[in-house]
């Protein structure tokens, strides 16, 4: 994490630990008392989802469990175990259970504490020095007492402006006339105070599970050929389609379960590049998917269920619908769905990885400006070119060729590329295009003192047009009057 | 053969753009022999004193001093005047400019360039974005071209550069067509951002830091090529084939432009001298009377001692000579402020000033030349050619009067603070150089770490101890340019006390500028380049000690009832240098430090010129020339005082005693260096005060003692 001072330490693992390493350490000395140390950055959003995952396991001992929020340090949660700890056989074997659950499943050493209230057990788990104190009711004052005062949960400057004053724990505090606390002090401290002793209700705000879509049908007969597959598949998806529209959102991921009559489960599964409710796209993927995976030659004695579930959900933005497009045609909208419908389509056909799109790089080397990545269904923005031409075709490599030309920047007058001698008419050009510095590797050792450093060569560009009217782009690496005495020629591009 | 003459030249003094410093400019521009060669940087004159300073030392090419004018909507163009009041013009469009915004910022409009264009000859860039056709910004361009043909009719033209994109010719050959069309003929310039080629790299890392991201995501804010640096005059004939009246062109604007920053000197100002007298009978007149008050007739019945009148006769005659009057009129004018406030503000002239009997009896400062032998020399030379350094301390609180009283008197358009220019330093350059490129901050600042104090450079075995390894490419590449980059200016700033002072209004002669301070201002050149051009200058400086001084007198009064000043105060009292013998020191001013703690034992001073000699001694000069063991010896007694002397016939036998014996035989201060080559080796005191010229003058400020700076080894 960042803090005054350059980056620190927020969190260490037992090897650290044993190395001396302590938190809040600023980075570079960490580093030097330790020098094989891994850094990971702090990332809070990923840490966030982490935890709200492991309190949604954690609902198995109860429906209730609330995540900690920054306020209270983000690193844990409550569960409310009141009428649901008999089931476990009492507190403590819930306790040990989840303490045992916690280590070997997960690896995850935990501190826990039961308490009346909420504000008690934080303290307790924070704090105390027994593992995993099981507090008897009404005895959390005198639970309370030894401990310090962030064991209330303040914020720091209370902490601070507390701790000069003289209070360093909380049974300090207890024994104190609150009036004057209420006059110095925010409302925090003593609202803290009443939370963890009990006198008022500190609400828990439970985690809700994330929807599940999932719709399952038992047939009355056991069917065997595809489009019976397809068509069930299509109703399954009509169900779920009410429930998508009531969350608005659509399904990106999808899975088709089919039970056979013997047990064996085959799975299928769908991914798409923008949500969608749409039912018969839907079919069609599933169609698509089902001729290339072949699930159904396995069918042996026919499917008895058929399930359809939404792995992945996202929101769908509302749309108006256009009043113009039915009209005049298809609107923009509409342009973007059938464009995304292709897409799903042919990387059903052809594998996901196939369907890729170009972005612009910012960069002024021609074979660098651009780059494959994956379609994410809207076209980027490209650049406004710049008055320079570029070629149709850009060669993968750019091949080397023979040049006839005048020293030091003339333009070409005759070449041979591939086996061919093409006589040039006229050229335009030279465009120069210095190598990007900071990528060259530099020599290692360093060159002695007196030798040249040589950076990577500038090139120089031209485009020539041979007497039959077809254009190359080639270009010339190393400038005459500075960096080489001997250039090479390259044919880079193709115009039409 | 043609000639060339490359007008668009960006130093680095255009913050964050150029990179060259504007000294490697004239020099690169000498040796490839152009016709001429000018600077101008974007909205100010700040970097032109530097180019005009190694100038002076070549002079082989033409120099011109212009800016480059950069509106808030766009429309560069590069202004040169062509003289004195043209160029006052310009100083004045900027200063208007500079008021306006906040520090470091200048807003300008077109008309306000229109109505600064006379005399000036004006040259437009055009946009970089060179679409021929349905392109506004070309068509907005236009338009204020020909507004500015019309105001300025044959001396607007257009600038034409050679990008190196390719289409060039079709290019130059659309801007030729227009600048016929509207009367602002064409011509060709580089666009210079540094003087060869290899400073590329730099010029990218500066952009990165001016756009604030890393190189790997600059992308196309970097230049394309690597040819924006100083071109022979047979290499850009070439690129230009075709249009060589554009090349011809350049010469005939560097010949119409006339003016020379030499044009500003020694303009001072005329207010202390009252009507009807010259300023040099003024400065008699005042001289004498101040002598009276120096040697009043009841201590000296003989009135004042001839050798003080002698020299009096010749300094007054030095200082008519070179003209210097005004210039002690005019800290004298400041000083007697300060004596004559109802509660006197303390102040204290030290340096090499007060090696100068005029000064001692105008009261600057405070060393008798009757009792010190004093070496005007080394004060004002004759062939050193600058005005005399008059170093004044004012007490701290109170400088503030000082300074208003100043602004008061000469009004705040011929006063203004100097300013001071804050160059990158080890840490700085390269912790930005390593943002820059992208090395995680903790080496950046382990790396930065390594610099101590105000070091130059970051040597290898320093780079070693801090964990890093200094053949490393990615470190190397970052030392390298950081090292490139140290000394480069950063900003400007405000100066703490030097004054400038003029005759005519100031913002004709340099370009003011608000300082981050409210209703302080600045001037664009530091103090370096005001001694450059010769312009007065008066340093105001604050010193703590003086205020100290001050409470401790007021306490005195107000406990014991003695009235005591600084001159009145006793200089024998013998608790005193008991205490000092002890080497009781802490607290006290100048003797505090360990190396003079453990001096003060050793030395036992017992008089007033002990001190002086045990502040003189415990410096560089004198520990590193071996001066401190003989003086100590000699003073105990362990070695005889001994005076080399010379043979009977090149002078007599106790000449070098004179000028030695107060420091037993052995030379301690500069001006015995000085004084020796003038007695024994017969210098003139000119050529005395070369041997003292390259010494800074780390002069310590003390109460009333002669300067003691760090002796020459000589």
């Amino acid at each position: 994490m960042t803090a005054a001072g350059g980056p620190r330490l927020a969190a260490l693992n037992k090897a650290a630990e044993a190395a001396g390493l302590v938190l809040g350490e600023p980075l570079t000395d960490a580093r030097a008392k330790a020098s094989e140390l891994q850094v990971h950055a702090v990332d809070a959003a990923v840490d966030d989802a982490a935890l709200r995952r492991l309190a949604l396991w954690a609902t198995r001992y109860t429906p209730t469990a609330s995540v900690w929020n920054a306020e209270n340090g983000a690193d844990g949660f409550f569960l409310d175990i009141e009428g649901a700890a008999h089931l476990f056989g009492g507190e403590e074997r819930l306790m040990a259970d989840l303490s045992d659950r916690l280590e070997n499943n997960f690896g995850l050493p935990a501190r826990l504490a039961v308490a009346d209230t909420p504000g008690t057990a934080w303290a307790l788990a924070r704090f105390h020095a027994a593992p995993s104190p099981v507090l008897p009711s009404g005895r959390e004052a005198e639970a309370l007492a030894p401990l310090p005062i962030e064991a209330l949960r303040l914020s720091p400057e209370t902490c601070t402006t507390l701790r000069r004053l003289g209070f360093k724990s909380v049974g300090a505090l207890l024994d104190q006339p609150r009036a004057p606390f209420a006059a110095r002090f925010p409302a925090e401290l003593l609202r803290r105070l009443d939370q963890a002793l009990g006198r008022i209700e500190e609400p828990l705000v439970p985690i809700i599970a994330p929807p599940v879509y999932h719709s399952l049908r038992y047939l009355l007969e056991p069917i065997l050929t595809q489009e019976a597959v397809v068509a069930h598949a299509k109703r399954l998806m009509q169900t779920l389609v009410h429930v998508l529209e009531r969350d608005d959102v659509g399904a990106r991921a999808l899975r088709l379960c089919l039970y056979r009559v013997d047990g064996a489960v085959a799975a299928v599964d769908i991914g798409l590049t923008l949500p969608t409710r749409n039912v018969a796209h839907v079919a069609r993927l599933i169609d698509l998917k089902l001729d290339a995976v072949a699930a159904t030659q396995e069918a042996g004695f026919g499917f008895e269920a058929i399930g359809l579930a939404v792995t992945l959900a996202e929101p769908i933005p509302a749309r108006q619908a256009e009043l113009a497009a039915v009209a005049e045609g298809i609107g923009e909208a509409d342009r973007t769905e059938r464009c995304t419908t292709l897409i799903d389509t042919l990387r059903q056909r052809l594998g996901p990885q196939s369907v890729r799109q170009f972005a612009a790089i910012a960069s002024h080397l021609p074979e660098r400006a651009e780059a494959l990545a994956a379609v994410n269904g809207e076209a980027s923005a490209w650049p406004a070119p710049e008055q320079t031409t570029r070629p149709l075709l850009l060669l993968p490599r750019a091949e080397p060729t023979e040049v006839t030309a005048l020293v030091p920047d003339g333009p070409p007058r005759r070449f041979r590329w591939r086996g061919v001698t093409y006589e040039v008419a006229g050229s335009q050009g030279p465009e120069r295009i210095a190598s990007e510095w900071w990528r060259d590797p530099l020599p290692y050792p360093p060159p002695q003192a007196g030798e040249d450093k040589k950076g990577a060569p500038t090139r120089d560009y031209y485009l020539v047009e041979d007497a039959d009217g077809h254009r190359f782009w080639l270009y010339r690496e190393g400038l005459y009057e500075r960096e080489t005495t001997a250039a090479r020629w390259f044919v880079h591009g193709l115009f039409a | 053969m043609s000639a060339y003459a490359e007008l668009a030249v960006t130093s680095n003094f255009s913050f964050l753009r150029g990179a060259s410093h504007p000294q490697e400019m004239i020099a690169t521009a000498a040796e490839l022999k152009l016709a001429a060669i000018g600077i101008a940087d974007r909205n100010s004159f700040a970097g032109v004193v530097r180019a005009y300073d190694e100038w002076k030392k070549r002079k082989s090419i033409k120099l011109l001093v212009g800016t480059r004018l950069v509106p808030i909507d766009g429309f560069e163009v590069l202004a040169y005047p062509t003289d004195r009041q043209a160029y006052g013009r310009l100083c004045r469009l900027l200063t208007q400019g500079n008021l306006k915004a906040k520090k470091g910022e200048c807003h300008l409009a077109f008309e306000e360039i229109l109505a600064a264009s006379e005399g000036q000859m004006l040259i437009a860039l055009p946009p970089l974005d060179s679409r021929l056709h349905g392109n506004e910004r070309l068509s907005v361009f236009t338009e204020r071209l020909s507004a500015m043909a019309h105001t300025a009719p044959g001396r607007t033209f257009l600038a034409g550069v050679h990008y190196h994109r390719g289409d060039e010719p079709r290019r130059l050959g659309f801007l030729a067509e227009l600048g016929e069309r509207l009367n602002a003929p064409l011509v060709a310039v580089n666009d210079v951002s540094y003087h060869v080629p290899q400073r590329r790299p730099l010029a990218d890392v500066l952009t990165c830091i001016r756009e604030k991201c890393t190189i790997a995501e600059a992308g196309l804010k970097l230049a394309v090529n690597a040819e924006r640096h100083l071109k022979p005059a047979a290499e850009m004939a070439r690129l230009f084939t075709g249009f060589s009246d554009a090349i011809a062109r350049t010469v005939k604007i560097a010949e119409a432009c006339r003016f020379s920053l030499g044009e500003l000197t020694y303009e001072y100002s005329d207010e202390p001298v009252p009507e009807g007298k010259t300023a040099q009978q003024h400065l008699a007149d005042l001289t004498w009377a101040g002598a009276q008050e120096r040697y009043p007739p009841d201590q000296y019945p003989d009135g004042i001692p001839a050798d003080v009148a002698k020299r009096l006769q010749a300094e007054l005659a030095l200082i008519a000579k070179l003209d210097y009057a005004r210039y002690f009129l005019t800290v004298h004018d400041v000083v007697a402020f300060a004596r004559r406030q109802q509660k006197e503000i303390l102040c204290q002239g030290r340096g090499s000033a007060a090696n100068s009997a005029v000064c001692y009896c105008l009261g600057i400062t405070s060393v008798d030349p009757d009792k010190s032998n004093l070496l005007f020399a080394r004060f004002i030379s004759e062939n050193r050619g600058e005005p005399p350094d008059i170093d004044v301390d004012f007490e701290h609180e109170r400088r503030e009067e000082v300074i208003q009283y100043i602004y008061k008197r000469y009004g705040r358009d011929r006063a203004a603070i100097c300013s001071t220019v804050v160059h990158y330093r080890s840490r700085r350059a390269i912790r930005e150089v390593g943002k820059a490129l992208g090395l995680t901050e903790d080496v950046t600042a382990a790396l930065a770490k390594t610099v101590w104090g105000y070091g130059d450079g970051l040597p290898n075995e320093h780079i070693r101890q801090a964990g890093l390894d200094p053949l490393n490419p990615a470190i190397r590449q970052a030392v390298e340019l950081a090292d490139e980059l140290i000394g480069f200016p950063r900003h400007l700033s405000q100066h703490v006390g030097g004054f400038v002072l003029t005759r005519a209004p100031l913002d004709e002669t340099v370009p003011i500028g608000n300082a981050a301070m409210d209703e302080r201002t600045f001037i664009e050149w530091d103090k370096d380049d005001i001694d450059t051009l010769g312009l007065m200058k008066v340093d105001v400086l604050a010193l703590g000690m003086l205020s100290c001084l001050r409470r401790g007198l007021d306490l005195i009064q107000q406990h014991y009832g003695k009235a005591y000043s600084l001159a009145t105060l006793p200089q024998d009292d013998g608790t005193v240098y008991e205490m000092l013998s002890r080497a009781d020191s802490v607290g006290v001013f100048q003797v505090e430090s360990r190396a003079q703690m453990s001096m003060l034992p050793r030395l036992k001073p017992r008089c007033f010129y002990d001190l002086v000699i045990e502040v003189a001694i415990v410096r560089p000069g004198p520990i590193q020339g071996d001066m401190v063991h003989p003086y100590l010896r000699r003073r105990d007694g362990i070695d005889r005082e001994h005076y080399p002397s010379p043979d009977p016939a090149h002078g007599p036998a106790d000449e070098l005693k004179d000028v030695l014996k107060r420091t037993l035989g052995v030379p301690l201060f500069q001006e015995q260096a000085m004084q020796i080559a003038i007695t024994a080796a017969k210098f003139t005191p000119d050529e005395a005060d070369g041997l003292a010229a390259p010494w800074p003058l780390s002069a310590i400020p003390a109460t009333s003692i002669c300067s003691a700076t760090s002796s020459s080894p000589a």
